[in-house]
């Protein structure tokens, strides 16, 4: 995992721990690198789309062209992981 | 702006605002219509008030506020003149937007929209068959469907209830209010406090602009209604009062046919935007 991955995951970490503490959530354990939105935290569609929003506004501070990691074939992906989503994000940093 | 409105803007050119219907959000467009028409406009989605991550003032509810919401998210987004999708109760206030200022509006598309001022009452027997899942709910909420004259917004709270209780009526429909998952709990419970603990209940059945103002309105109107539509007379009515009007019925298709039916949906409004 590179040290740029990491960061990330720490960042995506503080962000979700936010923008959660709301939420009746059943897993209250500690979010990692495995966590996934749907099945472990609850996510719904209007969820990764704010969440895009939150990421662009709080850490990249520019658009990033989600679709690439949300959608395969025009369908949302079933799921996605916090390390999945610290690794796309990976070009965004190294390149602002 | 007076109340913040969460949304999002996708692509270039000229601007398209896709405004969804009650209990939705602006997830209901996305990913697939608003990804797909951001190819050629910029797309510009957001959350009514009271729906989403939009505030939810105690009030404020009518197709003429929101219509006013929709006015300043413009304002706010440096959107000068935009054409106009919307489904359900966000076709309404898209025609409220219009009637209001319709010089800032290119086109205008309702999807399976019914106008209070035209309709005032959406029954049971506006069309022959519950759906699997309308069924289900009705059976659980075991109230008087027949007689009730707002039987949408019966069928949205029942829905809304039944997920907040837990139960799993087993049957689904193309398109299912609140979601399915985990945070289908959230949603339905912001959809109940909306009605509970606002004045949108008694809101959301104020008419809007008169029959009159309508009747002024000559941008191009696609109007889209499904061929199960309990809506269908404010269509009607609508094509008989807008002088520009292009007509178009989704076969086979329920309240929901954006979701359901999309490709269809797509190839109708490319062609109508274009």
């Amino acid at each position: 995992m590179t040290t740029a991955s990491n960061e990330l995951l720490q960042q995506l970490i503080a962000l979700l721990d936010e923008f959660t503490q709301d939420w009746d959530r059943e897993d209250e354990g500690a979010m990692t690198r495995e966590t996934k939105l749907l099945a472990d935290l609850g996510f719904e569609s209007i969820d990764i789309i704010q969440l895009v929003v939150a990421i662009e506004e709080d850490i990249t501070h520019r658009k990033v062209a989600f679709d690439q990691l949300l959608m395969n074939n025009g369908r949302y992906v079933d799921d996605l992981s916090i390390g999945q989503i610290a690794d796309f994000l990976v070009p965004y940093m190294s390149a602002s | 702006m007076s109340v913040k409105l969460a949304s999002q803007q996708f692509g270039s050119g000229p601007d398209v605002v896709m405004i969804h219907g009650l209990g939705a959000n602006r997830a209901f467009w996305y990913p697939r219509l608003a990804s797909a028409l951001a190819q050629t406009c910029r797309v510009t989605i957001y959350d009514l008030r009271g729906h989403g991550y939009s505030d939810t003032p105690p009030s404020g509810y009518s197709t003429t506020v929101m219509a006013q919401d929709l006015l300043e998210l413009m304002d706010e987004r440096g959107i000068a003149q935009a054409a106009l999708v919307g489904h359900s109760y966000g076709g309404a206030v898209a025609l409220e937007a219009v009637a209001a200022q319709a010089a800032r509006f290119t086109h205008l598309c309702l999807m399976d929209t019914r106008i209070q001022r035209l309709q005032p009452q959406l029954r049971l027997h506006d069309i022959d068959a519950l759906t699997a899942f309308e069924r289900a709910v009705a059976a659980q909420d075991g109230g008087d469907w027949q007689n009730d004259p707002e039987i949408g917004f019966r069928f949205l709270e029942a829905a809304a209830r039944c997920v907040v209780d837990g139960i799993d009526l087993e049957v689904r429909d193309a398109f299912t209010p609140f979601g399915e998952g985990r945070g289908a709990k959230r949603a339905a419970r912001a959809w109940l406090r909306l009605l509970d603990e606002t004045s949108a209940r008694r809101e959301f059945v104020t008419p809007g602009a008169t029959t009159d103002a309508l009747r002024g309105l000559n941008l191009p109107c696609l109007l889209m209604y499904a061929e199960h539509s309990r809506a269908l007379r404010s269509g009607e009515q609508l094509t008989a009062l807008l002088p520009n009007t292009q007509w178009r019925r989704v076969a086979g298709g329920g309240h929901f046919f954006p979701v359901s039916h999309v490709a269809e949906t797509l190839t109708e409004l490319q062609a109508f935007l274009r």
